[in-house]
């Protein structure tokens, strides 16, 4: 098992270097370049000329390219071109921002969806199938934005319930110095329980919008396979076997039918960590998708370059995770060696 | 499953692509005129919504038998572009530097901004008499010369039709109404010192980007440099709500008869955050630092707008004869809105130890002389600032103030409703009616220091024909556009400049739309 999640590993490193170099490459073809966004409309020659000295902007694409690689492999990305700051630390705190909002939201589908997803399966036709139903197809048919606005318009503002921005150090946990981006995670960590209720409160809204789309999906795909599974022989022998019907969903069918929805969970979790730039940006969220398209926006070429490695590196782990946990989960792949 | 990755990135890149666009093609009709007119994909405060303006006037160049390809570009892009001369038709705008007609008429219509890869004259009008009144009546001193200069400038300007300016767009804040009457400023952001009734004495800005950094010196966009204009002080700034400069770190200032050698009197006694005295070495520091190439802490690819403002007078900055004096010695007589560029954010003076201490860092630990100093930065997040309590025009009434980033507009406006933040900027036109029926946001709204143009590129043809330029003119119902792209929020421009900063010359009145007079005159230019 050990060899094999190594194995998986290693296979990554021709991936990143394959995502890193196509990046890299095409974003230094576009037209247009940083100092053209930062000097604007009155940008002369000679200031265009000494800002991209200053970069580096004026050698070509595959020396540069080869210094990013020698600082990638040391987790320096180099510096941002407008800020000055590393680029690694930044997205470091962008990305624990969003892992935060991403697990919450996906623990949130995650839980309403399996348990919706079964309850629909076990009495079809039923009202939590059409609850599940509906809920289903709005997850993913709902624009994110618009639900966005709604739940703010509702929440935020005519109910004024719960904050809708605002997730800040100065703003969850005034006086606590926070290390990571992980507010919630960090206040729990310290013991400032008054400073988690705050950070609770301020993920209630962004992680609503942002389960939607989880949710709708692991619904149905919890629905499908237990359904699939319940018609199996082997619940017809459990059954006769005397089992109670929970006993036969519990121990049995549950357990088959979870392997499909532990693959699109694993999907659903990648996506999510990508950043959720709509989520994110209609909420204020300092997460990995705004800073993301920012990046692109601006022709911020280590920034780009270093966030589409992590989004390489979340993906590759997550299905490895997911994979392993097939094994956990089904005996007969634990009894087959895995290659 | 290890594919997954690669077509993340490939739809990414293909997203990207997209985004891009590709060239311009060749016109498909050749016995009608067939236009391409560029626009980015980006708001900006002097045109909000450039793909409805766009819109617009392909509609109305349409009515006038002109067939129009709209080509949205990705804003760096699109810039690269039109400073490239690339465009046939675009649109792009300008918002004041400073308040002075030169900052419109030279930056957008003298042939020395006309070059190719650095234009900002993307029309690349290179008419000798219109350049030569334009460079006499930037160094001309009597105010009376300089008008009539810009009058005749402005005449054959319109006559010539480079560009057809479209509208002027108004400044716009919103805030709590809690936090009292908060002032607009000319080309500056509101001035927070002087409000006077905070809730729970702190002001909550929200706005849709964050600082790059901040250095003054350094800076190029208004994100930065409205916290900047707090901590830092500059050496005039402007009267509240004027273009008339008043003295701030200088108590006085003269110049020689020639306007070549100015001394500025040090105001005595200011102190900077950190405690260091702010005299005449730290201004000569703060200007020298930009202009010579073997200060310290000068750094190449920097300093864009030192270039563009002061650059090309300027020879050196020195301690002045006098005590706490400070001396400009330029290589011709300064131009005439000289003092007034010394009240813009890149001018303020920064305190020279911490510039020594932090380093480069400096632009993450800024300390001025400023009514606010800087506490602390999360990138991306929001930037606090709170009181000194030590500052020569005495300490302001709001204790701390917090510039928040909130990239969404219709969130943005929401927040102000709801309280979470006192002020906010930027907004969608479409949410004012709704935060200007709610009792507890106040919205102010004055014109702007803005110009939005639809530019013709004079080199190429057909636009090197006047008679094609004045026909796209005669076809825009600028009333209209302005409804449909602004909602209305701004006023229909006549010439290049803001009639806040100079009224059209009188006798000139713009044209009205008249659509068989354009399509006279394209047939007659296409005739040829």
């Amino acid at each position: 098992m050990a060899t094999y999640a190594l194995r998986r590993l290693l296979l990554a490193v021709p991936l990143l270097l394959a995502v890193s170099l196509i990046v890299f490459a095409l974003v230094s073809a576009f037209p247009g370049d940083p100092c053209l966004v930062k000097l604007g409309q009155r940008a002369t020659a000679p200031a265009l000329a000494s800002c991209r000295a200053e970069l580096g902007l004026d050698r070509p694409w595959p020396e540069r390219y080869a210094d990013f690689l020698a600082g990638a492999v040391r987790l320096d990305f180099g510096k941002d071109l407008f800020t000055g700051e590393p680029v690694a630390a930044v997205m470091a705190q962008k990305f624990a921002a969003t892992v935060e909002l991403a697990a919450v939201a996906l623990l949130l589908a995650w839980l309403v969806g399996t348990w919706l997803g079964t309850r629909s399966a076990l009495r079809p036709g039923g009202l939590s199938d059409l609850v599940g139903q509906l809920l289903a197809l709005g997850g993913t048919s709902v624009p994110v934005f618009w639900l966005g606005m709604l739940l703010i318009l509702l929440f935020g503002v005519r109910l004024d319930w719960l904050p809708f921005t605002g997730w800040t150090a100065s703003e969850i946990g005034p006086g606590v110095p926070y290390r990571t981006g992980c507010l919630l995670a960090e206040s729990l960590l310290r013991g400032e329980w008054a400073a988690a209720g705050r950070a609770l409160q301020h993920l209630v809204l962004p992680a609503l919008a942002l389960c939607t789309i989880p949710l709708a999906v692991i619904t149905r795909m919890t629905r499908s396979a237990m359904l699939e599974e319940l018609g199996r022989d082997y619940v017809t022998t459990a059954r006769a076997k005397g089992l109670s019907e929970a006993q036969v969903v519990r121990r049995h069918v549950r357990r088959n039918a979870l392997i499909p929805v532990l693959t699109v969970t694993g999907l659903q979790l990648g996506t999510l960590l990508s950043g959720a730039v709509l989520t994110e940006t209609i909420f204020a969220w300092p997460g990995m998708g705004t800073h993301l398209v920012n990046a692109a926006l601006q022709r911020n070429y280590p920034v780009i370059t270093a966030s589409m490695l992590l989004f390489t590196v979340v993906f590759t782990v997550v299905n490895l995770v997911v994979d392993l946990l097939y094994h956990a989960i089904d005996p007969r792949l634990r009894a087959a060696r895995p290659r | 499953m290890r594919i997954r990755p690669l077509v993340a990135v490939a739809g990414m890149l293909a997203f990207l692509a997209v985004l891009v666009g590709c060239g311009d093609g060749e016109p498909r009709d050749a016995g009608r005129l067939s236009l391409v007119l560029s626009y980015g994909s980006v708001s900006r405060p002097y045109m909000p919504n450039m793909e409805e303006v766009a819109k617009q006037v392909a509609g109305d160049l349409e009515e006038a038998g002109i067939a129009v390809d709209l080509r949205k570009l990705e804003w760096p892009a699109y810039l690269q572009r039109v400073k490239n001369g690339e465009h046939q038709l675009a649109l792009l705008g300008w918002s004041a530097d400073i308040p002075d007609v030169d900052n419109f008429l030279y930056v957008l219509l003298h042939k020395s901004q006309a070059r190719p890869g650095e234009a900002s004259n993307i029309s690349f009008y290179a008419d000798e008499a219109v350049s030569g009144w334009l460079e006499e009546a930037r160094y001309a001193a009597d105010p009376a010369a300089r008008a009539a200069l810009y009058r005749q400038a402005q005449a054959k300007i319109f006559a010539d039709v480079p560009m057809v300016p479209l509208a002027t767009s108004d400044r716009v804040v919103a805030h709590r109404a809690a936090v009292g009457p908060v002032g607009l400023e000319l080309v500056t952001h509101p001035q927070l010192r002087l409000c006077a009734a905070p809730r729970d004495g702190r002001i909550v800005v929200g706005r849709s980007g964050d600082a790059v950094k901040l250095d003054p010196a350094v800076i190029t966009d208004g994100e930065s440099s409205f916290p900047v204009e707090h901590v830092f002080d500059t050496l005039v700034r402007y009267k509240p709500g004027t273009s008339e400069v008043e003295p701030a770190l200088a108590s006085a200032w003269r110049s020689n008869p020639e306007r070549t050698v100015w001394t500025f009197t040090v105001r005595p006694g200011v102190l900077f955050h950190d405690g260091t005295p702010c005299d005449a070495k730290a201004v000569v520091n703060a200007f020298e630092r930009q202009r010579d190439p073997k200060h310290p802490h000068h750094k190449g690819g920097e300093f864009a707008l030192w270039q563009d403002l002061l650059g090309s007078f300027v020879e050196r900055v020195e301690a002045g004869p006098g005590e706490g004096e400070v001396v400009f010695r330029c290589s011709r007589p300064a131009p005439a809105f000289f003092v007034p560029t010394l009240a813009v954010f890149t001018f303020c003076i920064p305190s020279p130890a911490a510039l020594d201490r932090h380093g480069e860092a400096f632009a993450r630990n800024p300390v001025g002389t400023g009514p606010y100093r800087f506490v602390s930065w999360q990138s991306e997040v929001e930037i606090t600032l709170t009181r000194f309590d030590g500052h020569w025009g005495g300490a302001p009434a709001v204790k701390d103030l917090v510039f928040r980033r909130i990239p969404d507009a219709g969130t943005r406006a929401q927040a102000l409703r709801s309280g979470a933040i006192d002020l906010a900027d930027n907004l969608d036109l479409a949410t004012l009616p709704q935060l200007e029926a709610d009792p507890a946001v106040r919205v102010v709204r004055e014109p702007g220091m803005h110009i939005a143009y639809l530019s013709m590129n004079t080199q190429a043809k057909p636009f090197d024909d006047v008679r094609v330029r004045e026909a796209v003119a005669l076809a825009l119902d600028k009333a209209r556009i302005v409804k449909a792209g602004w909602e209305g929020q701004a006023q229909v421009a006549v010439t290049p400049v803001p009639p806040n900063l100079m009224a059209p010359p009188a006798g000139l009145v713009d044209r009205a739309r008249d659509l068989a007079r354009a399509k006279a005159l394209l047939a007659e230019a296409l005739a040829r």
